[in-house]
């Protein structure tokens, strides 16, 4: 993904899915405790505000008419969601007081949180888990949280007040709490996503704007120079060259004169091969100065060129160029490109007595192949020019859509490896 | 058959006959209705009837034909325990009284009493039903 705006978006995306998970996971526990803290005060209200005035000593003492004064004091002030059944306890166990007609009256003794909130006071609660085994008193209160508060009641008898809550009512209020909260975070996630891609996009541009007037400032400059190169070039050519060329001609003219001495005449062969020694190196530096425009069927040519100071060096270059006549210009370019860097390295620093290029072509891909029998490299061992060299192939070879290997080893030589598809 | 046989079957029948015909106009209903009425220490009619609801309560409703408008005072209990009282006077149309009240509906047999007295004739009308 190489857009940055793309590449922000996506990450922010991520981190915001992110975001939502982990703020649903906390807010919803904390939205969870708020819901079972109000169930918890409300039971306390109840049982303090409403239960409480309403009790009689007769109550206390289970006598029906005092209960049935009681039951009508209280019964619609007691129907309040998220509140589902309503038991009143004596200390000894009994439910004096129930929504469910079969329970009221009766001995179930009291368990141990009931016990606990009986003598501390305060309130505490029990969460029924569904498919627990049901008992008469537990019939019907799966999915309930059940909540006890003390009371004490006017005339000194501590009761409990046992109110069972729906947790479907809960979770709604949980929702109603938790909702807020989730608006307010990916709601600020996103207006934050939004107000900053918008200057993401300001900045992004500027930065195109700035490198391509890098780029266009550096093509101005290796245009330059490569006018510059070509002039030089033109005139070494133009001049040094042809004067060689000429003395050349000349000096082989000469030596064929019959009536030479063999001292002589061995001499001037001797400097013409010098000579022509000398306009090799300077072709294949004016080849280095100025890279002559490549096309496919030149490649041979100017492959020959790049290799033709080995010779001097005492180094064996061979050169093979097979079904390269169907790369572009631009291919052939490329290929010579990057034979000219590994052929300097390794006429410069591989230490070989023989080097090979090869080109060839299956139709659908182009193989450049250098390869010397050198001293080689580990591959962290380079010198640090010509990691940079490579670098810089690397780099041109990725641009134009091709692949560089370069393989070597202490010792065992160096292979450069080109391989960029052929258009159809 | 012998005679004592024969003596016993009349026996038996004259005493159902008997039985039904004193017995006091209680009946109870399939959906646990109970109902009881009569007369009044001084004339006046009485009813008393208790409708179990879905919620564990019971409806129960006193009812008193006085034929006056006079004031009454009229008590419930439940099992022995006072559960309500209140005055009332006699307004409707055809000069009754009507007190309605909610009763918890306990498990085994409840008990539930309902007594007027006219405060003016000190005429007591007094009825009481088991709900099982």
């Amino acid at each position: 993904m190489k857009n940055p705006i793309a590449r922000f978006l996506a990450i922010g995306a991520v981190t915001l899915i992110v975001l939502i998970v982990g703020t649903n996971v906390l807010a919803g526990q904390a939205a969870n405790r708020e819901a079972l803290a109000e169930a918890s005060l409300i039971n306390e209200v109840l049982a303090e505000s409403v239960a409480n005035p309403a009790i009689t000593a007769g109550m206390v003492k289970g006598n029906k008419g005092a209960l049935d004064r009681f039951d009508r004091t209280v019964v619609d002030r007691l129907d309040v969601a998220p509140l589902t059944r309503v038991n009143i306890w004596s200390p000894d166990g009994v439910i004096l007081y129930s929504d469910i007609p079969a329970l009221r009256g009766r001995n179930f003794g009291l368990s141990s949180v009931q016990q606990d909130v009986l003598e501390r006071g305060g309130t505490d609660q029990v969460t029924v888990a569904a498919g627990r085994p049901e008992t008469e008193l537990t019939q019907g209160t799966d999915g309930t949280v059940q909540i006890f508060t003390r009371i004490e009641a006017r005339n000194g008898a501590e009761l409990l007040f046992e109110g069972y809550y729906s947790l479907d009512d809960i979770e709604e209020r949980r929702q109603q709490i938790y909702t807020p909260f989730q608006l307010i975070t990916v709601g600020a996630l996103l207006v934050l996503l939004l107000l900053v891609t918008p200057i993401l996009r300001v900045l992004t541009r500027q930065v195109s704007t700035a490198a391509e007037e890098r780029e266009r400032l550096l093509r101005g400059g290796l245009e330059a120079s490569d006018a510059e190169r070509r002039r030089i070039a033109r005139d070494l050519h133009d001049g040094v060259v042809q004067d060689l060329a000429g003395t050349s001609f000349s000096i082989a003219a000469a030596s064929r004169e019959p009536n030479l001495s063999p001292t002589v005449k061995t001499s001037l062969t001797a400097a013409n091969q010098a000579i022509r020694d000398t306009l090799k190196s300077l072709r294949a530096l004016l080849a280095e100065i100025h890279p002559p425009e490549i096309h496919a069927e030149g490649l041979a040519a100017a492959l020959e060129d790049l290799t033709a100071p080995a010779s001097a060096l005492g180094i064996q270059a061979s050169i093979s160029v097979e079904g390269a006549e169907t790369a572009t210009d631009q291919q052939a370019a490329l290929v010579w490109r990057v034979a000219q860097e590994a052929v300097r390295n390794a006429l410069r620093h591989a230490q070989a007595s023989t080097i090979a290029v090869t080109v060839r072509s299956d139709g659908k891909v182009l193989v450049l192949e250098v390869v010397d029998d050198g001293i080689g490299f580990a591959a962290d061992a380079a010198p640090a020019s010509d990691r940079y060299g490579l670098r810089g192939m690397a780099s041109l070879v990725r641009d134009s859509g091709g692949r560089l290997r370069v393989e070597s080893a202490a010792g065992e030589g160096t292979a450069v490896r080109l391989e960029v598809a052929v258009d159809e | 058959m012998s005679p004592r046989s024969t003596l016993v079957v009349m026996l038996s029948f004259v005493l159902g006959v008997a039985a039904l015909v004193t017995a006091p106009f209680a009946a109870a209903r399939d959906d646990g209705e109970v109902v009881d009425r009569g007369a009044c220490s001084d004339g006046s009619q009485k009813r008393l009837r208790i409708i179990p609801d879905d919620e564990g309560r019971l409806d129960v409703i006193g009812v008193v034909w006085s034929d006056d408008e006079d004031l009454w005072e009229w008590r419930m209990t439940h099992d022995g325990d006072f559960s309500a009282k209140g005055e009332i006077r006699a307004k409707d149309s055809d000069l009754s009284l009507r007190v309605r009240r909610s009763m918890l509906d306990f498990p085994g047999i409840d008990n539930v009493a309902f007594r007027a007295e006219n405060t003016r004739t000190g005429e007591v009308c007094r009825i009481d039903l088991d709900v099982p």
